[in-house]
């Protein structure tokens, strides 16, 4: 046990909006990327590493914080991310596969992907590595890494719920992953389940029933 | 000048805001005076091919999503797939609001839904 390990910490890394967009497009990235389908064991792992090689060379691309629990590094904001994922049928299966509407937002954003390639890599550079490992190994593997956070120890030996990586500072990073206002706004529709199916009933609502005015909407209350 | 015209999910929410939430009101409200004046660079257009021709300003917290009648009118594709049901009775100059979307929702817990 080492002095790293004062308390269990929360994985929630406190991101802001534009940040949740852009780990759920990576995830989805990642996802789909994986050389089979995948777990969410396998989802975390995946992640972190990625994550990992990212803040190494100054990339703020994933902006999860990472603790360390039983089955190595987990992130509760990613497993939020999965689930988004899910609810938006942007994935599915027990084993993660991304749909035809997340190949869909894949597709249509590939510019994205071109234009933050160094972020996409990445991914794919991990992928192509561990994706077709079983996951009991690669968390066999990710045990004996370091702890990035406390390089003294390894991620084996740090206490349950000690942070193993923290999301990235603005401040530190060389590179930011960008993203124009014009795709922030298509995306925030895809990646955000409450948004779409509000979104597409309004316009399935606009077939149906006519639109008031809104001198009248004022007047009537 | 542009006229708008809310659909029943924006008229309830804000309907909803103006009893709940004054300041969030205001600033929408505002925003609807911009865009009745020039609602093209008072908002970003959105390219992808599901969403095209939609619209995006924002209001301090508030997301407002609409289409201008007149270029929905010349985007043939859009008037085949997904005509409005009052299209005829549009004029050119008209504004239809589709959403008002609270930014701080997206913050909220995501339900497993089975």
């Amino acid at each position: 046990m080492g002095r790293n390990d004062m308390s269990i910490k929360t994985s929630k890394s406190g991101r802001i909006f534009e940040e949740k967009i852009i780990d759920r497009f990576l995830v989805l990235f990642t996802i789909h990327n994986s050389t089979r389908p995948i777990g969410d064991t396998m989802v975390q792992k995946l992640t972190f590493l990625s994550a990992l090689d990212m803040k190494y060379q100054g990339r703020k691309g994933f902006n999860y914080n990472f603790i360390k629990l039983d089955f190595g590094p987990y992130s509760s904001d990613l497993k939020d991310d999965i689930q988004v994922l899910l609810n938006n049928r942007a994935i599915n299966g027990h084993y993660r596969v991304a749909t035809k509407l997340g190949e869909y937002i894949l597709s249509n954003f590939s510019h994205i992907i071109d234009e933050n390639s160094i972020f996409f890599e990445k991914i794919e550079n991990i992928n192509q590595q561990y994706s077709h490992w079983k996951s009991k190994d690669l968390v066999r593997y990710v045990h004996r890494l370091k702890n990035p956070e406390h390089p003294r120890f390894s991620i084996h030996n740090t206490r349950q719920g000690s942070y193993i990586l923290r999301k990235p500072k603005v401040w530190r990073a060389e590179r930011e992953f960008s993203l124009s206002e014009s795709d922030m706004a298509s995306l925030e529709i895809y990646l955000d389940p409450e948004t779409f199916h509000r979104f597409f009933a309004s316009i399935e609502e606009a077939k149906q029933k006519p639109a008031v005015e809104l001198s009248e909407v004022l007047d009537s209350v | 000048m542009y006229k708008i015209y809310l659909l029943s999910n924006a008229t309830r929410q804000l309907k909803r805001l103006q009893k709940k939430a004054r300041s969030r009101f205001d600033e929408i409200n505002k925003v609807f005076d911009q865009l009745s004046v020039d609602p093209k660079t008072e908002s970003i257009l959105l390219k992808d091919p599901i969403l095209r021709g939609f619209r995006r300003a924002k209001a301090d917290e508030d997301r407002i999503r609409f289409r201008i009648c007149e270029e929905c009118r010349e985007d043939q594709l859009f008037l085949k797939n997904r005509k409005c049901v009052d299209c005829h009775g549009m004029p050119e100059n008209a504004i239809k609001i589709f959403d008002i979307e609270h930014r701080r929702s997206v913050y909220k817990k995501h339900k497993i839904k089975r």
